[in-house]
């Protein structure tokens, strides 16, 4: 009878431990996809913004953007840390701009964080960048104008940049941004805003 | 932002010095201070606030909304009516930088099909 007990509560030990670290390696496991993957490689020194303006240094500065940190990930498409832990996703192909959010958690559950650059009213935009960083399942993504669809594979750092041209910005505003993986699955899609 | 400038008196050297560092901190103090324009609040669908016009703005900021996923929209608006660096996103913090000194107002919006509490301000 003692026997018994001590083989069942050697069980339960053993069943406790391969829980704990189950559930250990599915956290840190969540934590790695949840972080884009160029923020976690060396950088290099392709990786600064090239031929920003000293008007821009000093607003990033500013804001307590960190541009010693910067990862591009794309054509005109960057990752950096901010002083407040913060990470951010920066634009420059119209002049500057970025979202920023969780940097241990920066999808937030989605397999895309985008941005659209543009200049020119909403309703009329006269050039528009749409660009972003994917979670490492994706592998391109398609951005449909009204005049058609635009596909871009992603870079070896997960990021992408798809800037308009005349005649697919005169067929109005792109309404879909479709993120897609292996063998074209479908992955997530995003309705982008219209004004 | 406006940035102030002052002269002090170098007949007592200390005095002098020191009132060089407190006006130099209140100026980069007052240069590096964003100000709010709107919010914090529950922005409906489609509301948006701006400044009135100034130079030498820094950068335009939608954000406090916490979580991914909410759609903002960020521009500086010239006196004109011409938008530039406009840019829109769905994370928590949502900047657009002003490319040049000139004369803009600061915009926010949000432009997603829900509600969300948020706080506009600039710099």
């Amino acid at each position: 009878m003692k026997t018994q007990r001590i083989l069942m509560l050697c069980g339960l030990i053993v069943l406790a431990a391969t829980g704990a670290g189950i559930g250990l390696a599915q956290a840190v496991l969540a934590n790695t996809a949840e972080k884009p993957h160029a923020v976690t490689r060396a950088r290099t020194a392709g990786d600064a913004i090239a031929g920003l303006p000293a008007r821009l240094k000093t607003a990033a500065s500013h804001v307590g953007l960190e541009l010693g940190t910067t990862r591009q990930v794309a054509p005109d498409v960057f990752l950096a840390n901010k002083n407040d832990g913060e990470l951010c996703m920066i634009g420059t192909a119209h002049g500057m701009t970025m979202g920023c959010g969780s940097s241990s958690d920066f999808f937030g559950g989605n397999s895309v964080q985008y941005g659209i650059s543009e200049d020119g009213a909403p309703s009329a935009p006269t050039a528009l960048t749409i660009f972003g960083v994917v979670r490492p399942d994706v592998r391109s993504v398609r951005v449909v104008f009204p005049s058609g669809p635009v596909d871009e594979e992603v870079t070896v750092d997960g990021g992408f940049s798809v800037t308009a041209t005349a005649a697919q910005l005169a067929s109005g505003r792109p309404t879909q941004l479709i993120a897609y993986g292996q063998a074209s699955r479908i992955i997530q899609t995003f309705a982008l805003p219209q004004s | 932002m406006p940035r102030t400038s002052s002269a002090c008196s170098m007949k007592k050297p200390r005095v002098g010095v020191a009132a060089v560092v407190v006006v130099s901190a209140l100026a980069f103090a007052s240069a590096a201070a964003a100000f709010t324009y709107a919010g914090p609040k529950t922005w409906l669908p489609s509301w948006d606030a701006n400044t009135g016009y100034q130079t030498n703005w820094y950068a335009d900021t939608m954000g406090g909304k916490g979580t991914t996923g909410y759609s903002s929209r960020v521009a500086f608006i010239d006196p004109a009516g011409n938008w530039h660096w406009s840019y829109t996103d769905t994370l928590p913090n949502t900047t657009t930088f002003a490319g040049d000194n000139a004369s803009y107002k600061a915009y926010c919006k949000n432009n997603d099909t829900v509600s969300y509490v948020a706080t506009c301000y600039a710099s």
